[in-house]
């Protein structure tokens, strides 16, 4: 049995503490599953950057001193972003469970969550054959809302529907009111929702729910579901899993280990990420980064996320997508990819726009 | 926008198997196909679409075009930063440059040298225009002669309506002159 260190970086208090403490007891729980199956004897650093930007910097910094070389953690991009000069000082790496925007291959990163050509792409894709006219954008203030909705827009745009609004709400802030005032008066068919934490919940429980339009997201895992009650009812979310996909062991498992009591796509990420890289130290037969990170890219893992392989180049996960709805609080799975997809971090093969509406002339005769 | 960089050609002018490996490799993940050289580009290469090159051991020999004049984006790969090597660097005029630790952070490299180099290929295109419009000033200068004469006009009337012209035929000024002058039917619209 392989024994290591590893930093655990979530914040499970502050703005988006939810998220945080479903990702921490994934960790957590794969700690336990592999020391109970003998796998490895894993000694977790743990801190709370409790959603403060600059708190990640230097806790992580604190954690790499104290000779750690593997952190399991962020949540956020503005996080991650933050921690990466760290991680290069220090020749660590940091394996990051979340779904984000693209556009980034870190040498001292493994991008284990969902990519946009794993949820933004397929996502609106399968919208848009339902004949969308008029969307609505909505995003938290950072990257991860502006890069999503620049997608949206952008993918949107070309298959011709409207963008009637765009707005940003500060990370932790609760007043959605003129987005939602907005949607209301402006006959709406979609709205793409990449609001994180509080401000996601103040959105979803504010909105009226009688003629709302289509709410999608790809950030809304079953992390935080439960604080919508039942006005995350029809919210459709792509990711890389839900809780229904199981294995009912593990969902119930993870249900007893979690905050909230429900498994979610971050928890069973962050589990999927811990047995990875507790395999691929197995292999190794070292905790050296680099070794680590070739090993765990020299075979496809068994996980409960499916079958996972790492790109050496790209540095992410190959992943099923899947496409799921929320009903009476639980997310059903509408559609699944047939087999995992390669991530396409910097979009350089994405298909083609459905076209659905002819597209709005743009120049027109003035007598 | 998204960038897109994918089914272009590029070539990696570096002595360094490992590093023209490496960045194949990264450039393959940009749907770029991607052949390594060294010590110099073969005929033919002037029609790839981006050209990476090391900074430290590159020579002007190297390329079959003089400094500033690539036919193509150039990145060029940081590894000593020696002023020498950086001058030489600026002469040739590269459109981007990635520090050699930091080739992650290609994407970034590409996105900038391709809008720099098409930004340079359109102040080259309205450089060209100038100096060939520059080239017409006689022609310009007769055709408000002609309309004076021909319209019984002053020269600020003249040029007014020569502009009118111009719009009307899209073309420019200096242009629209030349037509005037060569074609009588055109004089009556002017």
């Amino acid at each position: 049995m392989v024994e290591f260190d590893l930093g655990l970086v979530f914040s499970i208090t502050g703005p988006y503490a939810a998220l945080g403490q479903a990702a921490r007891a994934g960790a957590e729980l794969a700690i336990e599953d592999l020391e109970r199956t003998g796998v490895a004897r894993i000694t977790p650093s743990i801190c709370d950057p409790a959603g403060r930007p600059d708190a990640y910097e230097s806790m992580t910094r604190d954690l790499l001193e104290g000779g750690v070389s593997h952190v399991v953690g962020a949540i956020t991009s503005w996080s991650r972003k933050d921690m990466i000069p760290v991680l290069e000082r220090h020749g660590a790496l940091l394996w990051y469970p979340c779904a984000y925007e693209g556009f980034e291959s870190n040498d001292h990163v493994v991008y284990m969550g969902a990519a946009p050509n794993h949820h933004m792409i397929p996502l609106l894709d399968r919208v848009l054959q339902s004949g969308v006219r008029r969307a609505y954008l909505l995003g938290s203030n950072y990257v991860w809302g502006w890069e999503t909705l620049r997608l949206a827009r952008e993918r949107l745009t070309a298959a011709g529907v409207e963008i009637v609004g765009e707005r940003y709400v500060p990370l932790g802030a609760c007043d959605c009111d003129l987005a939602m005032s907005e949607i209301a008066d402006g006959g709406v068919d979609i709205v793409m929702n990449s609001l994180i934490g509080p401000s996601n919940v103040a959105f979803m429980t504010g909105l009226p729910r009688a003629g709302r339009p289509l709410i999608l997201s790809c950030n809304q895992t079953e992390a935080d579901l439960d604080a919508m009650g039942l006005c995350g009812d029809g919210l459709i979310s792509a990711g890389s899993y839900f809780e229904e996909l199981g294995p009912a062991e593990f969902v119930e498992r993870a249900g007893r280990a979690a905050h909230n009591g429900r498994c979610s796509g971050l928890l069973g990420t962050t589990y999927a990420s811990v047995c990875i890289l507790a395999a691929a130290v197995a292999r190794a037969g070292s905790t050296a980064p680099r070794a680590v990170f070739e090993a765990a890219c020299a075979r496809s893992h068994d996980t409960v996320l499916g079958q996972v392989s790492i790109d050496p180049v790209t540095r992410h996960a190959a992943l099923t997508p899947h496409i799921a709805k929320a009903e009476a609080g639980r997310f059903r799975i509408l559609s699944s990819g047939a087999a995992p997809v390669p991530a396409d971090p910097y979009l350089m093969n994405i298909p083609p726009v459905p076209r659905q509406v002819p597209q709005t002339p743009t120049l027109r005769i003035v007598k | 926008m998204t960038y897109s960089f994918a089914g272009m050609k590029a070539l990696v002018l570096h002595p360094s198997a490992e590093v023209r490996d490496g960045l194949e490799q990264r450039l393959a993940t940009f749907g770029v196909r991607a052949e390594g050289r060294w010590p110099e580009l073969v005929p033919g290469d002037e029609s790839a679409d981006l050209l990476v090159v090391d900074i430290d051991r590159g020579e002007n020999g190297q390329f079959p075009w003089g400094g500033g004049a690539a036919p193509m984006p150039v990145v060029g790969l940081i590894g000593s930063e020696t002023p020498g090597r950086l001058q030489w660097a600026i002469d040739q005029g590269l459109d981007a440059f990635l520090p050699q630790g930091a080739t992650a952070k290609l994407y970034s490299a590409l996105v900038l040298g391709f809008a720099r180099h098409a930004e340079r290929a359109e102040i080259r295109r309205r450089e060209a225009e100038a100096g060939r419009r520059a080239t017409l000033r006689l022609e310009l200068v007769q055709a408000v002669i002609a309309l004076m004469r021909d319209e019984g006009i002053g020269e600020a009337q003249a040029l007014k309506q020569l502009r009118a012209f111009a719009m009307v035929e899209r073309v420019a000024l200096e242009d629209a002159a030349r037509l005037y002058l060569s074609d009588v039917t055109k004089r009556g619209q002017a």
